[in-house]
Order: structure tokens, then sequence, then C-alpha cells
């Protein structure tokens, strides 16, 4: 799934466009806790979608540290100006959507994207 | 060739919640430049498994670097890279951790609201570390402070000669009676070890190994989620107290019983990997 058809789906703005755009997510992964996210996304190469309600820096130290491309922020949450230019330094697109994180979750997974493969260890 | 190591180190200023993860994203990313420029690093196996072996790292020091900053005062973040592995050392002078079990018990947390509310506090952390990394040594001194090790192994030392079985298999072939329940038993053991002193467990049984002994009491489970022991096969059918039943099934480890003594079941074993 292309980041433009994200966009579409979850009706989400761009908050940072820097980084690969025409990368193809098959898979995401949600979560507010970022030790959560450390552990599951541990071993796939595939590019993975993030979507937290976090707006910290945090998430996009976790997502440089996991190699993910992009993050969606949910519930249309203002997002500080250092998490964005962090976001900026390192290539990891922001988007923002207003729907919940359920919803979000629903209509990607129904447009076809997948849970996150881990292993269980 | 010579061997060449490398050494990086980052300081760490406790409640600093504004650059949390920013030692290991640096670290990182020097780590990284020595894989593409330095011959040394170069040419070993890593360049196939780079990107797993940087994230599983990456995970690690994260973590590591996330506890100094939610616990401690102030920390010191230590890289060794060389050609085989890479190592990371994490001391930090703060309350140390009262209770070193209850700290690998997953869902424990004693962070505080701040850290709860940027996503961190989950009580999964050093669990994290465990699962993840290859080695981990953990050191507390309360009152003074803690000290973390842990390594990453280059992908392909870490897999020669050993054989996954499903513990499923290992009851069924080896006709075992199943004490605890709700447990996984899709998970896959690749190794044995067989003692009674549970020091020696500590010391020298594999992580994520099968265990078989004759002790029964509640310690053995301690042991066990210490060493990421799966499945704990008791011999000669000793009895086994209600609390160490329980214990293991908060903690997901298995307890599987055998009428046979301890050589008999380690020579089954034995055959077991063997075969595979």
């Amino acid at each position: 799934m292309k980041i433009k058809t994200i966009i579409d789906i979850t009706k989400a703005e761009t908050l940072q466009k820097n980084g690969t755009t025409d990368i193809d997510i098959k898979y995401a992964f949600a979560a507010d806790l970022m030790s959560d996210t450390l552990f599951i996304i541990s071993r796939e190469e595939e590019p993975v979608l993030l979507i937290s309600g976090i707006t910290d820096q945090s998430v996009v130290r976790t997502a440089i540290i996991l190699d993910i491309p992009a993050v969606l922020v949910v519930r249309g949450k203002t997002v500080p100006q250092k998490t964005i230019e962090l976001a900026k330094e390192n290539n990891i697109i922001m988007l923002r959507t207003h729907y919940i994180m359920f919803v979000t979750c629903g209509l990607l997974y129904k447009e076809g994207l997948k849970g996150a493969p881990w292993q269980k260890r | 060739m010579a061997e060449k190591i490398k050494i990086f180190q980052f300081p760490i200023k406790g409640s600093d919640f504004d650059h949390i993860g920013n030692a290991t994203i640096e670290t990182r990313k020097l780590v990284k430049i020595a894989f593409e420029k330095e011959e040394c690093f170069k040419n070993t196996s890593f360049s196939d498994s780079n990107r797993d072996f940087l994230r599983r790292f990456g995970i690690c020091a994260y973590e590591a670097e996330a506890n100094v900053i939610i616990h401690a005062h102030y920390g010191l973040f230590k890289t060794i890279l060389c050609c085989k592995k890479i190592k990371g050392e994490v001391i930090d002078r703060g309350p140390g951790i009262p209770s070193i079990l209850n700290a690998l018990t997953p869902g424990f947390s004693t962070a505080s609201e701040t850290a709860k509310s940027l996503g961190f506090g989950a009580g999964v952390g050093l669990n994290n570390i465990q699962k993840i990394a290859d080695f981990t040594m953990l050191h507390s001194e309360k009152g003074k402070g803690t000290s973390l090790q842990f390594e990453v192994w280059k992908a392909k030392d870490n897999e020669i000669g050993r054989i996954a079985m499903k513990i499923k298999q290992i009851i069924k072939v080896l006709k075992l009676e199943l004490v605890t329940k709700n447990v996984d038993m899709e998970k896959e053991v690749k190794s044995a070890y067989s003692c009674d002193l549970l020091s020696n467990v500590l010391a020298k049984a594999g992580n994520e190994s099968t265990w078989l002994t004759v002790q029964t009491n509640i310690n053995i489970i301690g042991v066990a989620t210490i060493k990421r022991i799966p499945i704990i096969i008791i011999a000669e059918n000793s009895t086994i107290p209600r609390q160490t039943i329980v214990k293991a099934e908060e903690n997901g480890i298995i307890i599987a019983k055998g009428k046979e003594d301890t050589f008999t079941i380690s020579g089954k074993l034995y055959e077991l990997f063997q075969k595979e």
C-alpha cells in the first residue's frame, strides 16, 4: 500500500513529507507503548507503518531504530515542532489522522494492510 | 587479518526525557559507518544480516538507555564493536533495582508517570533485552547503581549445530505428563541441560534450553525465568508443590513430569535432538 493510499483511506494530512514516499507498505503496527513496538517489530525487513498516539520525539526515535519509514499519529493530536524536525532530519514521514486508533486500524486492515509479523520468542 | 575493535561512549543524564534515545541513535550511526567504511567489519558476515543485527542492537541499547533516564541519576553507555559481536555496557549511578526478579517479570514497572506518558515504563524493557540479546548480565546494588551488559552476536554463530524441536513433540515422544495449564506448547527448544544444583543451572545452562531436574521447589521457576528456560522436565515422578505450578503458569513456563530417572530421560532427549 502506497503512502498516498494510506492518506486517502484515513483522510490523513502530511506533517512531514521528506522520506521514501514511493515505498510499498505491507504491514502496520499500532501501539502507544514504545517498548511494545520495540519488542514486536524486531526481526522483519518489510516496511512497516507505525500507528501511535504518542507525539513525543520518542516515537520518531523508535521509528529510526526499527527502520520504520512512516508514522501515523491518531486522534488529530498536536504534534510538537521538535518531533517534526527530528522526523525531517531522519527522513521519516509523519502523517496525522482525525480518526481514533481503533477506526484507523480497522480502515487500513479492511483495505488489505496486515498486522506486522513478529516472532514469539 | 588483524582484529579491530571500536569503542564508543556516550553519557546519559537521568530524567532527561527530551533526549531519550539520542545516545542509541548516535551509536547506531557510528556503527553503521563502521560497517560501511571499515574493511574489517565489511568483510565479516555482518553484511548479510546487517540490518537485523543493527536493529537488534538498537532495541537493546534503546531499552537500556531508557532505563537509565527513567530511573537513575546519570549513566554511561559504552559500546564495544568487534568483528564477531557487539557489546553494550550501561553503567549508572542511581537507586539500583530493589528486586531483580520483579524487574525481569514482564509488566512490572516502577517508572514515573512522566515516563509512562511518553510510552515508556511498560515493564517489558529488561525482558526485551533478555529476549533479543544473545547474552545479558545484570548487576545492581541498592542505593548505588546498576550495570547492564548485553551482547549481540553475528547471526550465523548463533545457529550452528542447533536443531529446533517443538515442546509438544518432546512431551509426546518422552511420554511426559503435563503439569501446567494454559501454556504455549508451540515454542521451540534447541538444547537441554540436566542438573539439580540451581547455581550450576544459572551459570551453565544455555538460554532457552530444556531443563531436566528432580528439584521441585519454587526457586526453580525463578531460575527458569532468568535463563529463559521455557520447559522444565521433572524426573522420577517427584511431587510438585502447588505454589511451584502456580508460579510457573504465571511466568508461562511449562512443567512436565516423567516417571524415569534423570539419566534415562537425558539419554532419550539426547537421541531426540540428534535424530532431527
